[in-house]
């Protein structure tokens, strides 16, 4: 009873402000239709001049980047406005030059750049993990010591060829790729709207911005 | 008068309860139309956010001047990449009217007429004999109020006409196109005011719930025994044993 009679109250209200509200609009709907022409023609005068009138700001282009550079490098995402790491700030540890020739150490998820790496479980000593034999220097001793040395010399021999075999042109474009993969930095899209769709600069990027991840900065 | 105002028959009492009861339920639907109406645009400023989010979490924009600026910037290029397609129907509707006049060298044609215009496709009633009114009985016979109502007289059933063919296209054009030129005007109006509610909010320095007397005491201390200090077994601190 009592929602009906607020219900009524606010009818009251809403009949007392309408005249108001529909000045409104029509004040908004003319300007908006001046706005509209005046937008028009610079459409075309930038159409005109190689550009168009695109939703992205040099802002937004700004924050972008800012973002783009936080993203690969930053286990915490205290930044200063041009992107740079703050420097009175112990905490802070982005290095933006890295970004762009990142490790494997470089984080693949934008959870990850924020909130530092994701610790994974140690192997057990007595594993032997086979991903390992690439990267595996000579000297750098082996987890295999109890075996006798005589088995060692031959075992690493069969490695090494096992290396060279694995290294024909096919599966050395394979490894490439994947260290490719992993050097690269995390493209970062803002999160898409109904009026970037309607952009016609941005469809036609489409592809592009689907790379992109979504980010959410838990701390800012 | 008073006195035959006072003798309201049984009939009489229930038409004041049905009017009562008209009139509270029809603010009753004005208020929830006019809640619908705040719901909506409270839905279409929010959409704001994801366009404006990047550069505030990235500190771009730290001052509400420039927040301000940049919002409405963005809000009218949204405005204008939003209200093309209306405006292109309502403008291609015009040009059908003007390309059937050029056509019939009708320059003064009445799109609304129920000859050859959008009129013939309607029912039209003649209002002109139509009354409505309530009287008070002053006779202490029969009920106090007496209604008197002569209901309109329906002149024209819809027919298609072939030759109104302008006005069959000009009129639903101009009609979808200007609600939907409407609809836009309404979320620019939504977002205006998200702008201004945020431009308020995101650089807010509130200090409504910061007392410095109360930080500076917490800070120090006071009244309590120092965190890293030595106790013995009985729980005394051993500085003050000595």
């Amino acid at each position: 009873m009592d929602s009906i009679f607020k219900s009524f109250g606010k009818g009251l209200l809403y009949v007392l402000v309408l005249p108001f509200f529909l000045l409104v609009i029509s004040g908004y709907a003319v300007a908006g239709m001046l706005a509209f022409i005046f937008l028009f023609f610079k459409s075309i005068i930038l159409f005109f001049c190689g550009r168009s009138l695109n939703i992205e700001l040099p802002e937004d282009k700004k924050a972008k980047q800012i973002i783009q550079n936080a993203i690969p490098t930053s286990p915490n995402p205290v930044i200063n406005q041009d992107g740079e790491a703050r420097k009175d700030d112990p905490k802070a540890t982005i290095n933006i030059k890295a970004s762009n020739s990142s490790s494997a150490s470089s984080p693949k998820s934008v959870e990850e750049a924020c909130f530092g790496p994701k610790e994974e479980p140690k192997p057990k000593e007595n594993e032997i993990d086979d991903s390992l034999f690439f990267d595996m220097a000579e000297d750098e001793p082996s987890i295999d010591e109890k075996r006798e040395p005589q088995n060692i010399i031959t075992e690493k021999k069969e490695m090494k060829d096992d290396g060279l075999q694995a290294k024909t042109p096919v599966n050395q474009k394979v490894e490439d790729d994947r260290v490719q993969d992993i050097v690269s930095p995390v493209k970062y899209s803002p999160k898409q709207t109904k009026f970037h769709e309607m952009d016609d600069e941005i469809g036609e990027n489409s592809s592009e911005s689907k790379k992109g991840v979504d980010i959410h900065f838990k701390d800012f | 008068m008073f006195a035959s105002l006072i003798k309201l028959t049984e009939s009489d009492k229930r038409l004041l309860i049905a009017i009562l009861l008209v009139f509270i339920l029809l603010f009753v639907i004005i208020g929830l139309i006019g809640y619908l109406i705040v719901r909506i645009m409270k839905w279409q400023g929010r959409r704001l956010d994801s366009g404006v989010s990047d550069v505030v979490y990235s500190r771009v924009i730290t001052d509400k001047k420039a927040f301000s600026r940049y919002a409405h910037k963005k809000n009218w290029i949204i405005f204008y990449k939003a209200a093309r397609i209306p405006v292109i129907i309502m403008l291609v509707s015009g040009i059908i009217l003007l390309v059937r006049n050029l056509v019939y060298h009708d320059f003064s044609y009445d799109v609304f007429n129920k000859d050859d215009g959008f009129a013939s496709i309607l029912f039209l009633w003649n209002f002109d004999s139509t009354s409505f009114s309530i009287s008070i009985n002053t006779l202490s016979e029969g009920n106090l109020f007496d209604i008197n109502f002569i209901p309109p007289v329906l002149v024209h059933e819809p027919k298609f006409v072939l030759d109104a063919w302008g006005s069959y296209l000009f009129i639903p054009g101009m009609a979808v196109g200007g609600l939907w030129y409407l609809w836009c005007v309404q979320s620019l109006i939504s977002r205006t005011l998200r702008i201004k509610k945020l431009s308020e909010s995101i650089f807010d320095k509130n200090l409504d719930n910061f007392n410095q007397n109360a930080q500076l005491m917490s800070s120090l201390n006071v009244g309590q025994r120092p965190l890293n200090s030595d106790t013995n077994k009985d729980g005394e601190n051993k500085s003050l044993g000595s």
